[in-house]
């Protein structure tokens, strides 16, 4: 899958090691509908593992199904299962957008 | 399940020809699985987490007795949790003979990702492939033969709550533990970079003394695992720490991360090989009802309707029952009368009569609901909307299932908190449940401000209650140190009830209300009467009037009940009744002390059954604590409620 780039998101600028590594958003970010690539974990130790262990792992697709205003948490899809994550969580989720809202 | 959790026993079934674990993810089916095998009633429901505990069965099947132990449903065989720790421990200490994997059929690949991790543990495992009805509706059609070629080992298609496939389990099962059949596991291997390193710790792990194997404690020193650092002596540690350092060096990842990212990698083949997709998934119906009862704003107001109208069917149903009951207590009475003696009646059971016509009413409808909601998958939806509700206390939004759970009885609410990840919440969280009004204090608010005074009354009482709870939440919070971990929950899909699934968890909710309870009530009633036509009691009253009468004014007899309360809270409503042998209390109390009375017993004291959960998840210290914050907080603001009463009505 190609990953396509569109406008329709606010787009940040990361860079590693001096190394620019494209136009990450974090989950928080996303449309509703919208899908992105995980590219980078943020946040503590253990909560990095424990989500990794759920399957969100670097060159996953995410996507998001639904979120709570004011400070509530994301529902996702990722392989098959839908989880619900915290906001806090889901900051440190850094995603490269796949597609547009349908 | 009410006041007696029974916990399992450790023993190993002497008679057992073998033992059989049950093990893999939560909500996939262990306990229903478990349940059609033992016929007991293990907490099953449909959400993530039921499970806290190891719990042991037994069947007999070909002439074998088999022992079967129910495990809490985990993510990995980290140890993040109570839970992993748990099972991870029995399946490695107490090595059982076949460790029956389930797996849920529809979201293969991360139950897959927690069968690789039972691979490296090198125990023998069978797989039940469960849900594989959920799985076809998703459009999904797995292979059980080719996934059972590429893991080496069986795979039995079953859905557990139908029974199907159950049997063939237990053949395959039968067959592993008497050697009938061969495992070849596949040999899961890693990158270059972390094998290298494997095979160095591995090495170096030969002189060591641990029960797991060796690859095994390799791979899990480099995911940083604590349990097992303590376990190897420090130097390898450091070795493994240097190496995960290494790691991120190389892959500009942290090591735990690659070594997940490469079992994922190693599932994906193995998914791609034995699954397929048949039909793109349409939009369901109940998907459909799913993102109404998410939604930002509707969802809310659902909320709120669902939890006001539970609260509605229960006091209304429960009236309604509990005015049959009556009747026909009344219409049996003089019949009963006439062999045992009015002394007799009243004394023994009047508590039990009230008890049945109190209790009963209220407790079955409250299970009820409690059993839908849960089968239908609605608690996860509530911890979705509430998540920044909870967050504002210092939890997250799990909690409110303890919370929910907390309206039935305590005990096991305060047991449920173990879903919280961090000691800290869950200590928030128990708090939190044992100022949550169970059945027993539902009843007490009915029969004195309901009846009495007037049901809006109760529901302003229950809406205080609410607020109480998280003022204390919130207090808890700020004087509890320790970290907090956010929300991260799987959310089963959204389906009907299954009527069986209801009534039968329904039933094992309160048949110990039926077997321990009322028999406490005949005993306790008994006592009572003696002890107080012999005035036994006037000291004890007298001892406590400053309290009752002065500051939270109220009759001076009202300490007895209050004292009885302690060891089941209905008991406050049940003594007077026993005594004065009516329920009429209109001549007992005034409104402003009926609604004190019931302010007070929400709130006093722990019960007994809580008190000693308490004293199990949380130690003397914690558990005492707690009741002292009770008690005081349940005088100071009782007192100030009677006064703001004076003043308002
Ligand atoms: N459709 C379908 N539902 C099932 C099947 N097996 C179990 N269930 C339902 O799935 C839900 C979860 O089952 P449990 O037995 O409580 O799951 P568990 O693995 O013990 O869960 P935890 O104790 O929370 O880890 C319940 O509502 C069951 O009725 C199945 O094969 N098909
Ligand atoms: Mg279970």
């Amino acid at each position: 899958m190609m990953p396509e780039r569109c406008g329709c998101h606010r787009q940040r600028h990361m860079y590693r090691h001096g190394q620019r590594l494209g136009d990450l958003v974090s989950l928080l970010e996303l449309k509703n509908g919208q899908e992105g690539v995980v590219v980078i974990l943020e946040g503590d130790e253990k909560v990095i593992h424990r989500l990794s262990e759920l399957g969100i792992v670097p060159n996953t697709i995410i996507k998001v199904i639904n979120s709570i205003p004011f400070g509530g948490p994301v529902e996702i899809l990722v392989r098959g299962s839908k989880l619900i994550i915290g906001r806090d969580i889901a900051k440190g989720v850094l995603v490269r957008v796949e597609e547009c809202e349908k | 399940m009410s006041a007696c959790c029974t916990p399992s026993s450790t023993k190993k079934n002497k008679r057992a020809d073998f033992v059989v674990a049950l093990a893999g993810n939560a909500n996939v089916g262990k306990s229903t699985l478990f349940n059609q095998l033992t016929g007991l009633h293990q907490h099953v429901g449909n959400w993530p987490g039921k499970t806290v505990e190891r719990r042991e069965g037994s069947l007999v099947v070909d002439g074998y007795t088999i022992d079967v132990v129910d495990l809490p449903g985990i993510y990995s065989l980290s140890t993040f949790s109570i839970e992993e720790l748990i099972s991870r421990e029995y399946i490695v200490f107490e090595r059982p003979d076949v460790v029956i994997n389930v797996v849920d059929a529809s979201v293969l690949e991360r139950n897959l990702y927690f069968t690789l991790q039972l691979l490296e543990l090198q125990v023998p495992i069978v797989i039940a492939l469960n849900m594989v009805d959920l799985a076809g509706d998703k459009g999904l059609s797995i292979d059980d033969k080719k996934l059972s070629e590429e893991l080496g080992v069986p795979v039995v298609p079953t859905v557990a709550n139908k029974g199907i496939g159950v049997y063939e389990l237990i053949r395959q099962v039968i067959n592993l533990a008497q050697r009938k059949i061969k495992l070849r596991p596949i040999r899961i291997t890693y990158s270059k970079d972390v094998e290298e390193r494997l095979e160095k710790l591995t090495e170096l792990l030969k002189n060591e003394d641990v029960s797991y194997p060796l690859r095994f404690v390799a791979i899990k020193l480099l995911e940083g695992d604590e349990d097992i650092k303590r376990r190897v002596s420090k130097n390898i540690v450091e070795v493994a720490e240097k190496f995960a350092k290494e790691i991120k060096e190389i892959r500009d990842i942290p090591a735990p991360i690659v070594i997940t990212s490469e079992r994922y990698a190693i599932v994906s083949k193995i998914i791609k090989k034995s699954q397929k997709v048949l039909a793109s998934p349409k939009i369901s119906l109940m998907e459909k009802i799913d993102q109404l009862l998410t939604h930002k704003v509707l969802g809310y107001l659902i909320m709120v309707i669902v939890i006001f109208s539970s609260f509605y069917i229960i006091f209304t149903l429960g009236d309604y029952l509990s005015t049959i009951l009556l009747e026909t207590f009344d219409l049996i009475k003089p019949s009963i009368v006439a062999i045992i003696g009015e002394m007799m009646w009243e004394g023994f059971f009047g508590g039990f009569i009230a008890g049945v016509t109190l209790l009963i009413p209220f407790v079955f409808p409250f299970y009820l609901l409690l059993s839908v909601l849960e089968d239908t998958g609605y608690l996860p939806r509530i911890a979705f909307l509430l998540d920044n509700v909870m967050h504002k206390v210092g939890l997250h939004g799990k909690a409110i299932i303890p919370l929910i759970m907390g309206y039935g009885c305590n005990v096991p609410a305060c047991f449920a908190c173990r879903i919280m990840e961090t000691q800290r919440e869950r200590l928030i969280s128990a708090f939190a449940v044992t100022f949550i009004p169970c059945t027993a204090r539902l009843v007490v608010i009915y029969a004195l401000v309901g009846v009495f005074v007037g049901i809006e009354w109760a529901y302003l009482l229950l809406l205080i209650n609410f607020v109480v709870v998280m003022g204390m939440a919130r207090l808890a919070f700020k004087v509890c140190p320790g970290e907090s971990m956010g929300l991260i929950m799987e959310v089963p899909p959204l389906r009907l009830p299954a009527l069986k699934t209801v009534l039968l968890q329904t039933w094992g909710n309160i048949k110990s209300i039926i077997y321990i309870v009322f028999p406490v009530y005949i005993l306790g009633g008994g006592i009572l009467a003696t002890l107080y036509s012999f005035n036994f009691l006037q000291p004890v009253e007298s001892l406590l009037t400053p309290l009752t009468v002065e500051w939270l004014g109220l009759p001076s007899y009202a300490s007895i009940p209050l004292l009885f309360g302690v060891v089941r809270k209905e008991m406050v409503i049940i003594m007077p009744a026993i005594i004065f042998g009516t329920m009429n209390f209109t001549h007992l109390f005034t409104h402003i002390q009926m609604i004190t009375l019931a302010f007070v017993s929400m709130y006093y004291v722990p019960c007994i059954s809580t008190f000693m959960m308490l004293k199990r998840e949380f130690g003397w210290k914690t558990a005492y604590y707690i009741t002292i914050s009770q008690i005081a907080f349940a005088t100071f603001l009782g007192g100030l409620f009677y006064r703001a009463l004076e003043v308002l009505l």
